[in-house]
């Protein structure tokens, strides 16, 4: 049958396209870096997807919708989503062979005024050119607003030169804005458009959750069969709908490819037809520690796993973390930049020139490449630049960089294999279905001396062995060819802090000095900073938590090669000369106040890393004074291995009154049902540390 | 509260002039920049100059070129360069290069090495002003660049000022400005903390030169004046402009009304079906009534969207599609409350004004295009004046906020132009109050507290107060009154929300209960009794203070606490009643006990103006007695 035929040589150039876009066009860095340029709510929520049959007619009003004046599952909402559906089809679009078709629909309902500004539409897409065309479109844009004149409903509707499609002018990146006109209190606004790809390897994921209540999210999904894609589904509510079928679907098109002669297909393929759906999701609420937003938003992921060719072929693309890795090994990008070519190997012989110690010269190579290339703050799985061309520029993003890294450390004999995880604000990668939208960055993994050890090159103050605090988060995968699995990005991270306050009572005013040592992410964490704002910016944080003390001039010990910072400050504070001395100690420390100011939490807590925080206080007993009360000693834990520690012991000889307080957290990871006693907990810690002694005169 | 950005940003960056200029002489390396220039300085200009020729009313030109060289890390507003264009203003050359500290040649940028980027934001539909943008953030310290570039201008209107000292902590090694205009055509300037200009005729041009040398940098500090009343500035108005089909004279302040008047009249009249409908609405009301219901009306009808092309960054949109479409920006929201109060028979008045934090300088002799926001001015008769602010859904009404409060305004009054003041509320009338009652029964049993905190006056605004207020959402409230009316350990049980409706005052209050707000130990019982409003702010000493000390607005603060104890218990330690008062404001403290109750009443006031910086050390040391006052703490012990 000759239309199939043709449509076998229509498909197997689509897959050599696909592996080409995976490679090269480097999507999901894209929105990596839209990622950390601060805008992922607005491409979390208003980024499109696939769709379904509406189950409403576009542009016809509904009585019942303007008649609602209130959410039901979440009153006092300022606005809803009545209804979000898409359907996600494949078409065939000219040079371009398959592509996703995606029609969306949405309603949404606007409560009150605060809700109007939902109005503001906008849709981002990525309009950059290749030799197919466009990599992305938005077509057919409709928006109307409906409300109620005289109890009666009316629409109003978006003239099409009212749509404006603004260029944002970095690497391809354009929106399509709109008003939709006519909006007020309890109106309803509707707006549909297709969304056209031809990235058919990486399928955005459908999000039934934003920043208002949804009422009613769908998405449909029509694949021929040949295509075999992955679903996974997220976040902490159930499907309400959860269809699969198999049909027959025409696909119609002609196919120039620039070679052949146009080829016309007009197939009726057979195809996997799947239907997924929630209701009454109620907004998502950000709070701090949450970890990813987009993670937390209850969604579905997709990934094409393989394609069968008519000739019964199998294609993988992306069917397992194994074949994952090994793709990456491969991609010019990613494996290409990390093995060592003759720059790298220059490189790595200049600057470990003399040095035979495999840490010292991992510790070297770090160092150079972090004073050489700065880094533009943009995460990235593949590189956009070769070594040299990063290195000449002296700018790049994580890939960029840490390739460039692993290039090195392997070329100066250091087995070293790049390590790929989404950060802290970006996503949790899925631990058995590899997602390529699930990972933004790269780090250095590398074996000395029987450890191993992580490195990161994208910021000054970041040593060997430690990573920017953004990557402690999940897990990541070692691409290797011999050592490729998952790491674990939180294990054996710490943050360490003491402080050691000396004081005595001389002419009116406790005087003495704070010595405090930071070793760990404490250390890295102040080291940066330091070095955004100079030690005076430092000396602002611990001044704002020494409140009631005047600090002299500080002094920086140890020098500030890392991990270790010790600084001695002075300080004093006058007193009355009273009967009775109240000495509060200088603490400057406070996560009570920084994590724990909600009452209640919906979503876990998930810190950076461990913390060990000590207190000493010695305070010389006045002359002439007796103590008079010293607060009582303390013990408090949680959980069985005791993985969030606090003790406290106050005592007392002839000459000094010495406190000690220790506050120890293991563990990383704690669910929102221990949020209470958590804050219950960090609140006491605080409390206790300002604790009051006192000093009677003796009479 | 949000204004077109467009006419802000030309104003602020627009430069340049026409001929490619003749190399420059080798440049000195920077180690040999004197350390008259270094002190204070993270950049040091070390050539700038900026020729601006006027053509005609419609066409100017200008060309810059400026040596910046860059001396640590500190500073970021040189390392990112934006440059803006679009609408009126071509860019037509742009180079940059990177020098090392020796004056080598380390980079060449061209045109294409910037980024081509949009202003973004929420409320902005569309904006034909875009931006390149190029950081050179990643070079090494130090190092030199060299940016030259030419842009022109269909407008003699966005004709730049010129500020050779441009930011804080740069010095200035050498700065010239230039500027060209026919003899048939007349410029105003002014010179600020400059000298008068040298002045020249050539082949049908008149030419105006300024020169600068060796500006030491001026510091950031507190509470300064803005750097533009601190360091020289120079601004320029050429007398004719031309903007499309509209011209426009800035010989007075009248010809800027004259300009807005042509294309406010150029617009189309209020359909009478609209007219009737606020007649009907105001129909029976007194004056005041029908403005707010008139204000109420646009309020409830209308919502800010910003679209700014073309000629339609200055002119506002037909008030007949704001009344259709409800949205509009600054300029067609305030026109349309002014033509919707024609209908009413209420005479009001569009009116230019430089909102946000930093407004630009109205200068009530030098007129000139400073503004980048709209309001309206509605004089009634009784004498008073309101002014109304049309963007925004829920601002009070006639409530002029830190947002274009306390400054001066060009008032359009048909084809008249009149500076007039913008009021904002005084030190008495910006106020937040905390009153709040504690109640211990005994050790063993949750501390009682009820708190209300009201604001009124500017403080509305404080912690976006305002702007939550109109959310419905009862979890953002609560998400609020966590973070703003914290107590530790607390367990609010219930809370009521007041929102500053019609007039500028608003307040929360709680009931909550709490173990850990109260210290208590074996003996004794401790709490910092004003917990809930601390006086925080410290200002580091400073004997070679530079600028004068600013506060733009006064406010006023009150804490008042009452603490019932069990009976047993008897105060150890109780702070004095105690009062401060400084040329900047009043702090005042009593404090009472008497049969197990503890009142406390803190008050402080700090007054708008500007002081001499001989006075910043006093002032350092009133915040710090403040402090070390309001952290106090009152001891109870256990009466055995």
């Amino acid at each position: 049958m000759m239309p199939c035929d043709q449509a076998a040589k229509g498909i197997g150039y689509i897959y050599v396209r696909i592996l080409r876009f995976c490679s090269k066009l480097n999507y999901s860095m894209i929105r990596s870096k839209v990622q950390f340029s601060a805008l992922p709510l607005l491409l979390l929520f208003a980024w499109p997807f696939f769709a379904q049959d509406s189950p409403k007619k576009f542009g016809k009003p509904d009585l019942s919708e303007l008649q609602l004046t209130t959410c039901s599952f979440e009153p006092g909402a300022s606005a809803m989503v009545l209804f979000d559906v898409g359907e996600a089809e494949m078409e065939i679009d000219g040079r371009a062979g398959f592509v996703f078709r995606i029609h969306r629909h949405k309603r949404i309902k606007l409560f009150d005024k605060t809700g109007l500004d939902h109005a503001n539409v906008s849709i981002p897409y990525y309009a950059a050119r290749n030799k197919y065309g466009q990599f992305e479109e938005v077509q057919s844009i409709k928006a109307v607003c409906h409300y109620l004149e005289d109890g009666k409903a009316k629409t109003m509707a978006l003239p099409s030169k009212e749509i404006f499609d603004n260029d944002l002018g970095s690497e391809g990146m354009r929106v399509v804005k709109f008003a939709i006109p006519g909006v007020r209190e309890g109106c309803v606004i509707e707006y549909k458009y297709d969304f056209v790809t031809q990235d058919l390897g990486n399928l955005d994921s459908w999000s039934f959750q934003g920043p208002i209540p949804v009422l009613h999210s769908e998405v449909l999904l029509t694949i021929p069969e040949m295509f075999v894609f992955q679903k996974v589904q997220r976040g902490m509510y159930d499907l309400a709908v959860n269809k699969s079928e198999k049909i027959n679907r025409q696909i119609n098109g002609s196919l120039d490819n620039g070679w052949y002669r146009s080829n016309t297909i007009n197939a009726d393929l057979p195809c996997n037809r799947w239907q997924w759906g929630m209701r009454e999701v109620p907004s998502l609420r950000k709070e701090p520690l949450m970890g990813p937003p987009r993670d937390a938003a209850a969604h579905i992921e997709f990934q094409l796993l393989m394609v069968t060719l008519p000739s019964g072929e199998q294609q993988e693309i992306m069917p397992s973390y194994q074949k994952f890795n090994a793709m990456l090994i491969e991609d010019d990008n990613f494996g290409g930049k990390a093995s060592p070519d003759r720059f790298s190997r220059g490189l790595a012989e200049r600057i470990t020139s003399g040095l035979t110690d495999p840490n010292a010269k991992a510790r070297a190579i770090l160092k150079h490449i972090q004073e050489k290339i700065a880094w533009n703050e943009e995460g990235g799985l593949y590189a956009k630049q070769t070594g040299s061309e990063a290195y000449e520029s002296g700018k790049g993003h994580a890939a960029d960089i840490n390739l460039l890294l692993v290039a090195c450390l392997r070329a100066a004999g250091i087995s070293a294999d790049p390590l790929i995880l989404g950060t802290r604000d970006f996503a949790r990668p899925h631990p058995i279905y590899p997602n390529r939208q699930s990972f933004n960055y790269v780090v250095a993994i590398m074996e000395i001396g029987g450890k191993t050890i992580m490195a990161d090159a994208t910021s000054k103050n970041i040593p060997l062995g430690f990573l920017s605090p953004h990557c402690l988060h999940a897990e990541g995968w070692r691409v290797s060819e011999s050592r490729a699995g998952f790491v674990p990005m939180q294990e054996n991270a710490s943050s360490n802090f003491t402080q050691l306050a000396e004081l005595t009572h001389k002419n009116g005013s406790w005087v003495g000095k704070v010595s405090i040592k930071n070793t760990g992410y404490e250390c890295t964490r102040v080291a940066k900073i330091i070095e955004e704002g100079g030690e005076e910016a430092y000396l602002k944080e611990i001044r704002s938590g020494l409140t009631d003390w005047e600090m002299g001039e500080a002094q920086v010990l140890a020098s500030p090669e890392m991990p270790n910072l010790v600084i001695e400050i002075p300080v004093s504070i006058p007193t009355d000369d009273a009967d009775i001395l109240y000495f509060k100690p200088p603490c400057y420390h406070n996560l009570a106040e920084t994590y724990f100011a909600q009452e209640t939490r919906t979503w876990p807590m998930d810190f950076p890393y461990a913390t060990n925080f000590n207190y000493i206080v010695k305070i010389a007993i006045p002359e002439g004074y007796q103590v008079g009360e010293i607060p009582k000693d303390a013990l408090v834990f949680m959980g069985d291995e005791k993985d969030l520690l606090f003790r406290f012991n106050g005592s007392s000889d002839e000459k000094t009154v010495t406190i000690v307080s220790k506050f120890q957290m293991k563990r990383t990871f704690f669910s929102a049902e221990e949020y209470a006693d958590l804050r219950q907990f960090f609140n006491l810690l605080s409390q206790k540390t300002q604790e009051i002694i006192v000093f009677k005169k003796n009479k | 509260m949000k204004y077109y950005n467009s006419i802000a940003c030309i104003g602020f960056f627009c430069s340049f002039l026409g001929v490619i200029r003749a190399q420059s002489p080798a440049l000195a390396p920077i180690a040999a920049i004197p350390d008259s220039l270094t002190t204070n300085a993270n950049a040091v200009i070390r050539e700038y100059d900026l020729t601006v020729k006027i053509n005609s009313p419609s066409r100017l030109e200008t060309l810059r070129h400026l040596t910046v060289s860059v001396l640590d890390n500190r500073t970021t507003n040189w390392t990112e360069i934006y440059l803006p264009y679009g609408g009126f203003l071509d860019l037509q050359y742009l180079s940059c290069q990177v020098l090392d500290a020796e004056g080598v040649v380390r980079k060449k940028f061209t045109r294409k090495d910037f980024q081509d980027r949009a202003y973004f934001d929420d409320a902005t539909i569309a904006d034909d002003m875009r931006y390149l943008y190029l950081d050179l953030s990643a070079e090494d310290r130090p190092f030199t660049y060299v940016l030259d570039y030419s842009m022109s201008s269909e407008t003699a209107l966005l004709c730049p000022n010129f500020f050779p000292q441009a930011e804080f902590n740069t010095s200035v090694e050498s700065a010239k400005c230039v500027v060209q205009i026919p003899e048939e055509l007349s410029l105003n300037y002014r010179c600020e903390r400059a000298p008068e200009p040298a002045m020249s005729t050539k082949k049908g041009y008149k030419s105006y030169k300024w020169v600068f040398e060796n500006l030491p940098a001026i510091p950031d500090e507190p509470l300064n004046l803005p750097l533009s009343q601190q360091a020289p500035v120079i601004l320029i108005s050429p007398r004719e402009f031309q903007t499309k089909e509209f011209s426009g004279s800035l010989e007075s302040w009248n010809g800027m009304a004259k300009w807005n008047h042509q294309m406010v009249s150029a617009l189309p009249e209020l359909t009478l079906a609209t007219q009737q409908e606020i007649q009907r609405l105001t129909a029976g009301r007194t004056e005041v009534e029908k403005i707010r219901a008139v204000y109420s009306y646009v309020q409830n009808n209308t919502r800010y969207v910003s679209i700014q092309l073309g000629i339609g960054g200055w002119k506002p949109f037909d008030p007949n599609r704001v009344h259709t479409k409800k949205f509009g920006d600054c300029k067609a929201l305030s026109w349309y409350t002014k033509v919707l109060l024609d209908a009413a028979g209420i005479p009001a008045h569009y009116t230019l004004v430089s909102a946000g934090d930093e407004p630009r300088n109205l200068i009530p002799d030098f007129p000139s295009n400073t503004f980048n926001h709209a309001i309206l001015t509605v004089p009634t008769t009784g004498g008073d004046t309101l002014h109304l602010e049309c963007t925004s859904q829920i601002h009070p009404f006639g409530y002029m906020g830190t947002f274009t409060g306390n400054r001066k305004a060009l008032m359009i009054a048909g084809e008249e132009g009149r500076i007039i003041d913008l009021p904002a509320p005084d030190t008495q009338d910006n106020v937040k109050h905390d009153s709040v009652r504690v109640r211990l029964l005994d050790p063993q049993s949750p501390t009682q507290i009820e708190w209300k905190k009201t604001l009124r006056g500017l403080a509305i605004e404080d912690d976006n107060f305002l702007w939550l207020s109109f959310e419905t959402d009862p979890l953002k409230h609560k998400k609020w009154i966590d973070e703003h009316l914290s107590v530790k350990g607390g367990q609010v049980t219930t809370f009521d929300w007041e929102a500053p409706l019609t007039e500028p005052q608003g307040s929360v209050s709680i009931v909550t209960s709490s173990t850990q707000l109260l210290n208590i130990t074996a003996k004794r019982m401790y709490l910092q009794p004003n917990f809930f409003q601390p006086w925080t702010t410290i200002l580091p000493v400073d004997s070679a203070r530079v600028s004068p000390i600013f506060q733009r607005f006064g406010h006023t603060w009150i804490a008042d606490l009452v603490l019932d104890i069990p009976a047993n218990w008897k105060p150890e330690s109780l702070p004095s009643s105690a009062e401060e008062v400084s040329a900047f404001g009043r702090y005042s403290r009593t404090v009472t006990y008497s049969s197990g109750q503890f009142v406390l009443r803190r008050s402080i006031t700090l007054d708008a103006g500007t002081f001499p910086k001989e006075m910043y050390n006093q002032l350092a040391d009133f915040y710090k007695k403040m402090k070390k006052m309001d952290n106090e703490r009152v001891v109870f012990v256990r009466d055995e």
